[in-house]
């Protein structure tokens, strides 16, 4: 009997019992999809937290300040007499003496509202210095970033990020025309290219927002028009570049040093290395991928004993036709290629479904939880491989049984 | 090898079939020897329990003896290996069940076809060799009915044609009309009249005087030996 015999006899049994057939499937089913849909949840993170890293820039140090206040109250006053929290200065003094560091910008950032017309628009008000392109890789889609002469003049002009730019203009063009934020009138002199990044945590430690929603002005700007609280920290964050991305640990350890020096030793803010980071949130992510496969595979398993226990059955069920047929001159082999081929077909066919119920699920849980999904095409093979080894693994030995029979005793079989 | 003596298609010296059940023994063959020339036609009657199934099983290469010889055309069966024997089920010998044991599922086309899958042949051919099968035995308008459709007579002829549809030369039937009325049980008995004729050997199992009259030769058995095996005078002559 050649193989289309035993697809064709295989496809009669189990089209017999139809039902049977799909509740066995079930198992693998979604066992495959679990699969797929849990290395599709952790390949879509895992871009996720890269992309946002890469924003920050790989070679980049982030210092940021931190406030205490309200952990430690009892501290407060004495702190505050002893540092200002992270000042101006403190960058330049990191430009000035850690050699590694290529470019240095200060930032201190204003969460408020921006009027443009009729249109508001809350926003995240960011002064900074015209090293900040540079450091975060920004591109500028339309007119200009500002200068340093835009600085030392504290001009009002600003540079709005891709989404403040739609939410305050929509289709007009926003180049020279004027936004107020408080009580101060910014001439818009630039646009900033869509960066397209989510606003998520890495790491469990640092807030990664959509800067697209940002608007930019003169760091001199923001300090001199802005009313500020006494006490304040001047920035709210210093980023550093560094030239050899291999000395980025040496290089972060001398600014911790260094600052820390200039607050004399007041615990005001924190560093962070966002390629450090990276790698930390891999190595989550692995874990993750691991234990989610090991439950992916349980459920597999427990497919595959589904298969071997009705194939069992199966077999005693159909043993009288087991004996029929070699009494009529079927051989052994043409009895186990029978069975194996059909639990082969269930735990494809049962594959199958599931890559296409893998495929779907992670569609569904971006639709509705809005977590990014990649289901990588090696998950393919993988399902697939996978059923199959199941489907022959499981089915192997009710097959054998059933090719075992004498035909006597099956023809006898009650 | 060859372990022939004379020109018997079917040579059994001292053939034992012992089943143990527990702690006792029930020797359903105690050492039986028969010998069966090609186109003999041999009814083998006797007693319930006096062992005719089980020799009719082991001269149909489903069963293996616990001891003696068995030696079918020229070979000894005991020697043969699972695919051989596969084969001369398929190929040698065509076996008619007082139970038919018919496919429940399939129609009477593909039960007849069964034997001819197992041999590699094709399709096409197959459907039309059992088409012919059935035609022969009367059910060329019953193809497409499922056992539970026919009844027992045409099960029967059902279960004749698949023995057929591989030429096999020898035929053996345990009990063919044992589940048949007597005038379908002559109907039965007519194929096998024509089959010998055509120079088939066949050996039958029953019950019925009259079936056994319809054979040449009747071997009686008790107690799993042979208690007479005379020529039947009764039997058409060729
Ligand atoms: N599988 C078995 N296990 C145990 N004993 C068996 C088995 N098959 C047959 N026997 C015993 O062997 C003896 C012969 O059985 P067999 O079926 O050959 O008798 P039989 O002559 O065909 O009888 P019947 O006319 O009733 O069909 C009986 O005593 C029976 O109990
Ligand atoms: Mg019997």
């Amino acid at each position: 009997m050649d193989l289309r015999e035993t697809f064709t006899l295989s496809v009669v049994g189990l089209l017999s019992h139809k039902l049977r057939t799909f509740l066995t499937m079930l198992g693998i089913i979604f066992g495959v999809a679990a699969v797929i849909a849990m290395l599709s949840i952790g390949e879509g993170a895992k871009q996720e937290s890269l992309e946002q890293i890469r924003q920050m820039g790989i070679s980049n140090i982030i210092v940021q300040h931190w406030d205490r206040e309200e952990e430690e109250d009892r501290e407060e006053s004495t702190d505050r007499n002893l540092s200002r929290g992270l000042t101006w200065a403190d960058a330049r003094a990191i430009s000035d003496i850690v050699p590694t560091a290529e470019y240095v910008t200060p930032q201190r950032e204003l969460q408020t509202r921006a009027l443009a017309g009729d249109n508001t628009f809350r926003t995240m008000l960011v002064g900074t210095t015209p090293e900040y392109l540079t450091v975060l890789n920004a591109r500028v889609a339309s007119g200009v970033f500002f200068t340093h002469e835009d600085m030392l003049e504290s001009r009002r002009v600003c540079v709005l990020g891709a989404d403040a730019r739609r939410a305050l203009f929509f289709f007009d063009d926003p180049l020279g025309a004027r936004i107020k934020i408080r009580n101060h009138w910014f001439t818009v002199i630039g646009v900033l290219e869509d960066k397209g990044a989510a606003s998520g945590k890495i790491g469990g430690v640092l807030e990664v927002r959509n800067t697209d929603e940002d608007i930019y002005v003169p760091l001199s700007t923001l300090l001199q028009r802005f009313h500020w609280e006494a006490g304040q920290s001047e920035l709210t964050q210093i980023t550093v570049k560094v030239d050899d991305p291999d000395r980025l640990n040496e290089t972060a350890q001398l600014i911790r040093t260094l600052v820390g020096r200039r607050h004399r030793g007041v615990d005001d803010f924190k560093i962070a290395i966002p390629e450090e980071l990276l790698r930390q949130s891999q190595r989550t992510q692995q874990i993750f991928n691991v234990v989610m496969g090991c439950i992916a595979g349980i459920s597999l398993v427990v497919g595959g004993i589904g298969i071997m226990n009705i194939m069992l059955a199966s077999v005693l069920e159909r043993t009288r036709e087991i004996g029929i047929r070699r009494a009529l001159g079927a051989r052994r082999r043409d009895i186990l290629y029978q069975f194996l081929v059909e639990s082969l077909l269930v735990s494809l066919t049962g594959g199958l479904v599931g890559v296409m119920l893998g495929y779907a699920v992670p569609e569904v849980i971006t639709l509705y939880a809005g977590w990014r999904t990649i289901v990588p095409a090696w998950t393919i093979a993988l399902a697939f491989g996978v059923s199959a080894t199941v489907g022959i693994g499981f089915g192997i030995y009710p097959a054998r049984q059933a090719a075992r029979l004498n035909p006597i005793d099956a023809l006898r079989y009650e | 090898m060859t372990v022939s003596s004379n020109n018997a298609v079917i040579e059994i010296r001292q053939l034992i079939k012992t089943y143990t059940m527990g702690l006792t023994q029930v020797h359903a063959l105690a050492g039986l020897s028969l010998h069966i020339q090609r186109n003999e036609y041999v009814a083998i009657m006797g007693p319930s329990g006096s062992g005719k199934s089980t020799l009719l099983n082991i001269i149909g290469c489903l069963d293996m003896p616990s001891g003696g010889e068995y030696v079918l055309n020229g070979q000894l069966a005991s020697q043969m290996d699972d695919d051989e024997l596969a084969r001369i089920r398929n190929q040698e010998i065509g076996f008619v069940f007082q139970t038919f044991n018919l496919l429940p599922r399939s129609n009477a086309l593909r039960n007849v076809e069964l034997p001819l899958v197992y041999s590699g042949i094709g399709s096409r051919e197959r459907t039309d060799r059992a088409q012919r099968a059935l035609q022969a035995v009367g059910l060329g308008d019953r193809m497409n009915h499922r056992p539970n459709e026919l009844s027992g007579g045409q099960r029967q002829r059902v279960a004749i044609a698949r023995a057929l549809v591989n030429g096999p030369a020898i035929i053996l039937a345990d009990e063919p009309t044992g589940a048949l009325d007597t005038r379908t049980g002559e109907e039965i008995m007519q194929l096998f009249r024509q089959l010998h004729d055509q120079g088939n050997t066949i050996i039958l199992v029953t019950h019925e005087e009259h079936v056994a009259q319809h054979s040449r030769r009747i071997v009686r058995l008790r107690d799993g030996l042979i208690e007479s095996d005379a020529p039947n005078p009764g039997g058409t002559p060729v």
